[in-house]
């Protein structure tokens, strides 16, 4: 991370090379969360580009007391709440603040859980499902889940106590469970017989 | 029941791998015997990897972002503290200008009662009659009765070139007028930078004008801050009431009244007295940085705008985000766009000012403005 903070300071000085490395460095995490936030890959590719243009363009108000990757995922996730608000693509929470069960909406019930889901697929539905999430919800499953940002970097970056990122992820989780069940597009574990096989992987 | 809550929690530690080997075993413990936490488990870690799933990255990505970057790299960048004065602001004036109405007409009306005979009597006893069209200030376009300084009498419509050319006559924190060549000899003769007064001063060197529309005290204003405490939290010590100042303005007029500034000189001045608005939007600045650099990390806009007062916000789209303090809109750099939104926010009594040290930054080739809008 030290070497981070000394390519942001050669970058700080003009030096594009230098921020170049800082790209190398998380441009796929920063399209992996604005995927996983757009669900269209013009639209992610187009925000990442957006993101490291004010990356570059705030480059002087970066503080060494942030890290590297919080700084740029703060940045992408307004970004990308910016993105999905102006595309109305936030629909009516699932969940209100307390994380109450609202009720859900009509899915499709004619797909079966039982198709096979490619990669594309999977990730349209995921996406589809994290858009049923309320914002709250839905920044805190793509800043774990996503782009793997431990609790304390998330409560840091959302102004949260590390507790209530916990208690906030697990209910975010939960939902999103529930949205896949209701849903019923993936063919999630629990929905197969297989669940005795679900130790495999723990 | 409460076993299981208690578990689900263990299963989301064991998919962030936080868990102790005690509650590792405790929790594969009960897995075994509980197929509903089992069948979670196994739904989190599907969700889990789906989502942590790197999606390939498009071949050409990178080079685009440094294509974007070098080129970036090669402009210049206005920073905040000293931005391009690129706006749209013959919208802005025209809104400014008639928000001066409602402004002089509301609270204000009392107080402007004294300064109204202080300036008519200036005006006759100094001023030449014909050094501006704004000189009717002075005599005709200040009204006891209410009806203020109307946009249209006074000259400062969006169609006076002298005043067109840049917004920084307007007072900067509070939508007022600077009539030029009040005919008064005064510097400093506006009643209060951050109140949205009259400047009926005939000097726009940038020293006054920077004096005026700063919190640092100027003449008289005490009294009228007194009226118009949502403009005046930072309130600067101010040495004399508007009695008294309008005394001294009386006496200052006896004295030979210096020529009138054309409307095309004012403006030619105006345009080159950039401080003005920087300083008087000091009072303003803490709360709104902080507000704006929370939520809006590396933005870039061609302009920001500063909305006060009002009674009822128009409908003009959906709040972006806010904070007990401020709320803010994001809006197209679209003169039409803009003027029409402006005019809205006019006809509900808001004043609307530029504001250049809000902590984004400011590129004349942005696409969007911020508007902010106090809410306390």
């Amino acid at each position: 991370m030290a070497d981070e903070q000394g390519l942001m300071q050669r970058a700080r000085k003009g030096e594009v090379a230098a921020f170049e490395q800082i790209v190398l460095l998380y441009e796929r995490k920063v399209y992996a969360l604005a995927l996983r936030s757009t669900g269209s890959e013009a639209d992610a590719a187009d925000l990442v580009q957006e993101v490291f243009l004010r990356a570059w363009r705030s480059l002087g108000k970066f503080r060494g007391d942030s890290t590297v990757s919080t700084w740029l995922y703060r940045i992408t996730m307004n970004l990308c709440i910016d993105f999905s608000r102006r595309k109305n693509f936030q629909t009516t929470p699932l969940v209100n603040e307390e994380g109450a069960a609202l009720p859900l909406p009509d899915t499709h019930p004619g797909n079966s859980p039982e198709a096979a889901l490619d990669n594309r697929e999977l990730s349209r539905e995921l996406r589809a499902a994290l858009d049923e999430l309320s914002e709250e919800h839905r920044k805190i499953v793509l800043l774990r889940d996503v782009s793997g940002l431990s609790y304390q970097e998330i409560g840091r970056l959302l102004s949260l106590e590390e507790g209530t990122v916990k208690s906030r992820l697990a209910r975010a989780r939960r939902n999103l469970r529930a949205i896949l069940q209701k849903r019923g597009n993936i063919p999630l574990p629990s929905a197969s017989k297989g669940q005795e096989r679900r130790q495999e992987n723990g | 029941m409460a076993e299981c809550e208690k578990m689900m929690e263990l299963c989301e530690e064991s998919i962030d791998r936080t868990l102790t080997p005690e509650e590792q075993e405790l929790l594969e413990r009960h897995l075994s015997v509980c197929p509903g936490c089992a069948a979670y488990l196994a739904d989190l870690q599907f969700m889990t990897a789906a989502l942590l799933e790197e999606p390939a990255f498009p071949d050409s990505l990178h080079a685009s972002i440094m294509a974007g970057i070098t080129e970036e790299a090669s402009r210049t960048v206005i920073q905040t503290h000293r931005p391009n004065r690129t706006m749209p602001v013959l919208a802005l004036l025209a809104a400014a200008a008639a928000c001066v109405v409602l402004v002089l007409s509301g609270a204000l009306g009392d107080r402007l009662y004294n300064l109204d005979l202080s300036l008519a009597g200036g005006g006759s006893s100094g001023a030449s009659s014909d050094a501006a069209p704004s000189v009717d200030a002075g005599g005709s376009g200040l009204d006891a009765s209410g009806g203020g300084l109307d946009a249209d009498d006074s000259g400062f419509g969006a169609s006076d070139g002298g005043f067109g050319a840049d917004n920084s006559g307007f007072d900067a924190s509070g939508g007022g007028l600077d009539a030029s060549d009040g005919g008064f000899g005064a510097d400093n003769s506006g009643f209060d930078a951050s109140g949205g007064g009259l400047d009926a001063g005939n000097d726009f060197n940038a020293q006054n004008y920077a004096a005026d529309t700063a919190s640092a005290p100027s003449d008289g204003s005490e009294a009228i801050r007194a009226d118009i405490e949502p403009y005046a939290e930072e309130g600067a010590p101010v040495s004399e009431p508007v009695e008294e100042r309008s005394a001294k303005m009386g006496a200052r007029s006896g004295e030979p009244a210096p020529r009138g500034l054309t409307a095309n000189e004012a403006g030619a001045l105006m345009g080159s007295t950039e401080s003005s608005q920087t300083q008087s939007s000091a009072v303003l600045q803490p709360q709104i940085a902080a507000f704006i650099s929370n939520v809006m990390e590396g933005e870039v806009f061609a302009a920001c705008y500063l909305v006060e007062g009002g009674s009822d916000l128009p409908e003009i789209g959906q709040v972006q985000q806010r904070d007990e303090h401020f709320g803010y809109y994001v809006a197209d750099n679209s003169p039409a766009q803009l003027e029409t939104l402006l005019d809205s926010l006019e006809k509900a009594g808001c004043t609307v000012q530029t504001y250049e040290e809000a902590g984004v930054l400011f590129n004349e080739e942005a696409h969007r403005v911020i508007i902010v809008i106090r809410l306390d």
